[in-house]
């Protein structure tokens, strides 16, 4: 029978809840006090205005637009003729070559990961019993990874070797080895134990048991979060390209600084194409696998 | 060095975790050949003493001796290994690794003989691959070597299960409630099976059993746990189920 005290002490979820609604009130209360929730001067006539040239994609000046421009200077003087479409298909092509190394930034940047990831998550997996010393090394290295945004590793990698792909794959594969070992770790330690400890009661050795029983067990998985995390790492590395780490991310910059926002809609529309036919294609895999 | 005289000596061995004392003072020797059932209630030890019979939990107090080896938490790796080769388990429930096939879950029998880095990647010599179909053919299952084991039904798995302990080629035998969770013609057809397969080896076999009117039909001696404690250890024809039932409550 429970005591009077237990019967009216708060549940865990109600405490849970009462820490949560605490901090949301703080958070607001602070940053109003600080007078930092300012939606700035005209926001509704300004997203009007955005939302309104962003409507009018560039692309379709390829097909719409007009042929001609003139260029003049200040007297009206014609300075040049250019032609618009041929512009814009030159824009439409760097957007596709921009996507193809975005692609690729993704693509190599997850495998990558899958590879440092693997060490790091079996020697973190609680039931494989490794060395402590080793234990809390390689957790604390995978926990140091996966708080580091790729962004920040990007900027970070972009002074190290320069500007380019490289620093996008390297940022790409550094933040993702943090989450696929964690996940590659929790999923050994999720593993049912009574076939793995099948394996060790015939007389195994330690890596035949990993490799006959824990091994056939977790490697649809790992394979399912590494399809899950490149699919991630599609949509994280379009703005890689804002820290000069390559791919779509320096398009956006470019097209924003400039407020070109016709440009800015046809990447916007480039990267959910794109997102979406890969996010489907990992899905579709993914289903197949487990 | 001559052979032990009993496969499974018990003297007053106690398993305990913290404070709490899963077996007590138990005394009991088998010796090669003999058909052991071990019965009680969930929570009565005994899969407490099948897993310290391999090792997989120590004997606090007393000493347990199993194949001549001591078992008492002091032992080498390598000799647990060696200890374990020699005694074949099947274990309640399925404990097969589901997404390997057949003839893979069969052939981790013989991991103990076949220790080349070669059957990590299940690369197995070609002796074990027949001895492990034949243990398949044996059990009435070589027609699935190729199938993955999660595809099958409970009562084909334990065959599947009964077909690794026997590759194993093991001379002591553990079966922790084998027909656990299969309808009552599979069950008799496990228990069958066991029981011919123990015959034919001249094999040690001490069973778990759950359902009581199989324990005159898989073993010529019976051990009665209750709370921790061995309160009777007599020919299996001595007592009838509900004797044993009785003796439970």
């Amino acid at each position: 029978m429970n005591s009077p005290s237990q019967s009216t002490r708060p549940n865990a979820l109600t405490l849970l809840l009462i820490g949560c609604a605490i901090l949301v009130f703080a958070s607001l209360w602070t940053l109003a006090a600080e007078d930092e929730l300012s939606l700035g001067r005209k926001p509704w006539q300004n997203l009007q205005r955005t939302l309104g040239e962003m409507s009018e994609p560039s692309f379709l000046r390829v097909w719409f637009g007009e042929t001609k421009s003139e260029v003049r200077d200040g007297d009206g003087k014609l300075l040049r003729t250019d032609d618009q479409q041929s512009n814009e298909r030159r824009y439409l092509a760097g957007v596709g070559r921009a996507i193809w190394t975005t692609l690729r930034i993704a693509t190599l940047g997850t495998a990558l990961a899958a590879i440092i990831a693997l060490p790091l998550g079996l020697l973190s997996a609680r039931t494989l019993n490794a060395p402590r010393p080793v234990f809390w090394f390689a957790k604390g290295v995978l926990d140091a990874l996966r708080s580091i945004h790729t962004l920040v590793f990007g900027l970070f990698l972009v002074g190290i070797v320069g500007l380019g792909a490289t620093a996008g794959i390297l940022a790409v594969a550094l933040h993702s080895s943090g989450t696929l070992g964690k996940l590659l770790a929790e999923s050994i330690e999720s593993l049912d134990a009574n076939p793995v400890n099948a394996v060790r009661a015939a007389g195994a050795t330690p890596a035949q048991v990993f490799f006959l029983g824990v091994w056939p067990a977790v490697l649809p998985q790992y394979i399912s979060h590494m399809l899950y995390v490149w699919e991630f790492n599609i949509r994280d590395s379009t703005i890689l390209g804002l820290v000069g780490a390559g791919g779509l991310g320096l398009l956006l910059s470019e097209a924003m600084s400039l407020f070109q926002w016709g440009r800015l809609a046809t990447l916007l529309l480039a990267i959910v194409i794109m997102v979406t036919a890969f996010d489907a294609l990992s899905r579709a895999v993914r289903r197949r696998l487990v | 060095m001559s052979a032990p005289q009993f496969v499974v000596e018990a003297r007053g061995a106690q398993i305990s975790v913290g404070a709490n004392v899963l077996l007590r003072d138990v005394n009991f020797a088998i010796s090669q050949g003999e058909r052991v059932a071990i019965v009680g209630h969930n929570g009565a030890g005994k899969s407490s003493l099948l897993r310290a019979i391999t090792g997989f939990c120590d004997v606090t107090e007393g000493s347990l001796r199993v194949l001549g080896t001591e078992m008492n938490g002091l032992l080498q790796r390598h000799t647990i290994r060696s200890l374990r080769s020699r005694i074949a388990q099947v274990h309640q429930g399925l404990n097969l690794v589901g997404r390997l096939s057949v003839i893979d879950n069969v052939l981790i029998g013989g991991t103990a003989r076949a220790t080349s880095m070669l059957t990590w990647l299940r690369r197995w010599p070609a002796q074990e691959r027949e001895a492990a179909q034949a243990a398949l053919a044996r059990v009435g299952m070589a027609w699935a070597a190729a199938r993955r084991t999660d595809s099958l039904s409970g009562g084909e798995r334990q065959k599947v299960a009964i077909a690794r302990a026997l590759h194993q080629q093991a001379p002591v035998l553990l079966a922790d409630e084998p027909t656990a969770s299969l309808d009552a013609d599979a069950a008799d057809e496990i228990v069958e099976l066991i029981t011919a397969l123990v015959a034919e080896r001249n094999s040690t076999l001490l069973c778990v059993v759950h359902d009581l009117q199989r324990v005159a039909q898989l073993a010529d001696r019976v051990i009665v746990l209750h709370k921790g404690s061995l309160i009777a250890d007599a020919p299996a024809t001595r007592y009838s189920a509900s004797e044993l039932r009785g003796m439970l409550k």
